[in-house]
């Protein structure tokens, strides 16, 4: 049975301005456009290469050298606007655009979608020079450094995307140093119990572990680089790249009227909350810039590949019918791969989650695993073990 | 409407089969692959093959006609 569209919902005569055409933005299109709308879509971007994958940016197209490519999930039935938004007025839902010349222009439309995602936070006492990934800009440039010549790299955060850098640069055989303030590496992701063995992986491809130190001060100039520690240990390097997370990239929407704490506040359905909580009109939020409201009342933003395909879908239905829809979450899932290991992770890691192994596969330095917390089940983690995996997602296991 | 899946860039994430699981099939390592005979996707799982095209992280499967 197809849901009826009620008050509010989108018409065929009405424009949709998206900010940020990346996977939630993206998905967004490609949902409306499966729903049957067929009025005016304006996907608005500043970064040139949109839109693509980012996955890809710290492993293959980084350790092997592929291309940027158009994704699936794009549906080339919208207009791009290749500008930076820097003004939103929620209640008119009224957006200030500013193109590379400089030139700016107000557009408004009927419905506006905030998908602007994040952008990498730097340390303070960061100077010029210093790498970060999160554009396919960045990963060129890391990539043409790395053809220049440079020998040794020394990452800044053993999380997930510091991790997976070291391994692909590890992979072309340059020599890495990797420097954390946490003690374990991947705490955030798999839990302190799997971030203990993960040192292992790393210790076996030679990488260069400075775990649970604090940084002093970084330099960087003309290629001679060094992260010096509290120790006094000073890390020379050709090159130094800053992987210490992501924040929610909102710069634009202080003034806008709508809540902001680390990201955009939006309800379950995608609708964005303004100061003072209550749901503005036809303005939503998807992706890593928002900031959703959980069934307990908080709010919690999800930075993965999954969830933001997710909302994206949702925002489109919630805007479609004018009303949300219910539709059956699917669990969260976060991969990736480094140091040989192709790992998976269903659920949500709690930090301090007991870790048992389930099955191991010792010929491929893997297995299954499930995480639990205070006894009750809350993830499972496959480490090279794809077919444990596909088990598992098919309810096979229990 | 067709459907391919390239084995090469398949790394088992299994959403494939988890949108339409009536074409996706895994092999003993884990990877996914079409179904036999299901390569030529009738009118009623079109819409599903096309939303596991579309969820697949790694741009495995390709619709084509
Ligand atoms: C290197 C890397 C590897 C990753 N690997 C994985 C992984 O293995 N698994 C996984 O699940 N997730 C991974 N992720 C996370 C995943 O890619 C993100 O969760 C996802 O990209 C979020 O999509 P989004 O559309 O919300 O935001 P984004 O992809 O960040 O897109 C936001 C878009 O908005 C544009 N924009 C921003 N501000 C403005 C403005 N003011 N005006 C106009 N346009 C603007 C940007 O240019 C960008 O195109 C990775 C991320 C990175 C960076
Ligand atoms: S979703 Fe893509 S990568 Fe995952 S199993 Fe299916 S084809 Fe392979």
């Amino acid at each position: 049975m197809s849901p009826e569209k009620v008050q509010g919902g989108l018409e065929p005569s009405e424009t949709v301005a998206i900010v940020g055409a990346s996977l939630a933005g993206g998905a967004c299109i490609t949902r409306l456009r499966e729903l049957g709308f067929t009025g005016r879509i304006q996907a608005i971007d500043c970064d040139p290469f949109a839109p693509y994958d980012r996955p890809p940016l710290s492993k293959r197209f980084l350790a092997q050298n592929t291309e940027i490519e158009t994704p699936r999930w794009w549906s080339p039935d919208c207009e791009v606007i290749r500008a930076r938004a820097v003004a939103f007025d929620a209640q008119r839902r009224a957006l200030r655009l500013r193109d590379t010349s400089g030139a700016e222009r107000n557009i408004s439309a009927d419905a506006v979608v905030i998908a602007t995602g994040a952008q990498p936070r730097r340390l303070p006492i960061e100077p010029d020079g210093v790498f970060a990934l999160r554009t396919a800009g960045d990963a060129l440039a890391l990539r043409h450094a790395v053809d220049a010549g440079a020998k040794h790299v020394a990452v800044i955060g053993a999380g997930v995307l510091g991790t997976e850098i070291a391994s692909s640069l590890r992979q072309q055989d340059l020599q890495v140093s990797m420097v954390d303030a946490a003690s374990l590496p991947l705490v955030r992701l798999l839990g302190r119990g799997m971030g203990a063995r993960a040192i292992d992986w790393m210790k076996e491809w030679n990488v260069d572990l400075h775990l649970g130190v604090r940084i002093e001060s970084i330099r960087c100039d003309h290629g001679v680089c060094a992260v010096t520690l509290g120790s006094g240990v000073a890390i020379e390097s050709d090159l130094i790249i800053s992987a210490v997370g992501a924040r929610p990239a909102v710069d634009w929407l202080i003034n806008s009227g709508l809540a902001i704490r680390d990201g955009v506040l939006c309800d379950a359905s995608g609708s964005a909350l303004s100061m003072g909580h209550n749901v503005v009109p036809r303005v939503y939020v998807a992706g890593d810039v928002a900031s959703v409201e959980c069934p307990n009342g908080s709010f919690a933003r999800d930075e993965s590949w999954t969830g933001a395909k997710q909302q994206g879908v949702k925002v489109a239905e919630t805007m479609y019918y004018g009303a949300q829809q219910t539709v059956q979450p699917e669990p969260p899932y976060f991969w990736t791969e480094q140091f040989g290991r192709r790992v998976q992770i269903l659920g949500r890691v709690s930090e301090n989650g007991a870790v048992s192994c389930v099955k191991s596969v010792p010929d491929r330095n893997g297995g299954l695993f499930k995480v639990a917390e205070s006894g009750a089940h809350v993830a499972w983690i496959a480490i090279n073990a794809p077919s444990l995996f596909a088990q598992v997602k098919a309810g096979l296991l229990p | 409407m067709k459907v391919a899946l390239d084995a090469k860039r398949c790394q088992g994430h299994a959403r494939c089969a988890a949108f339409a699981p009536e074409t996706f099939v895994f092999d003993d390592e884990g990877f996914s692959r079409v179904r036999e005979g299901f390569e030529n996707v009738k009118p009623e799982l079109q819409e599903k093959v096309r939303r596991a095209c579309t969820n697949c992280p790694e741009g495995a499967i390709t619709i084509s006609g």
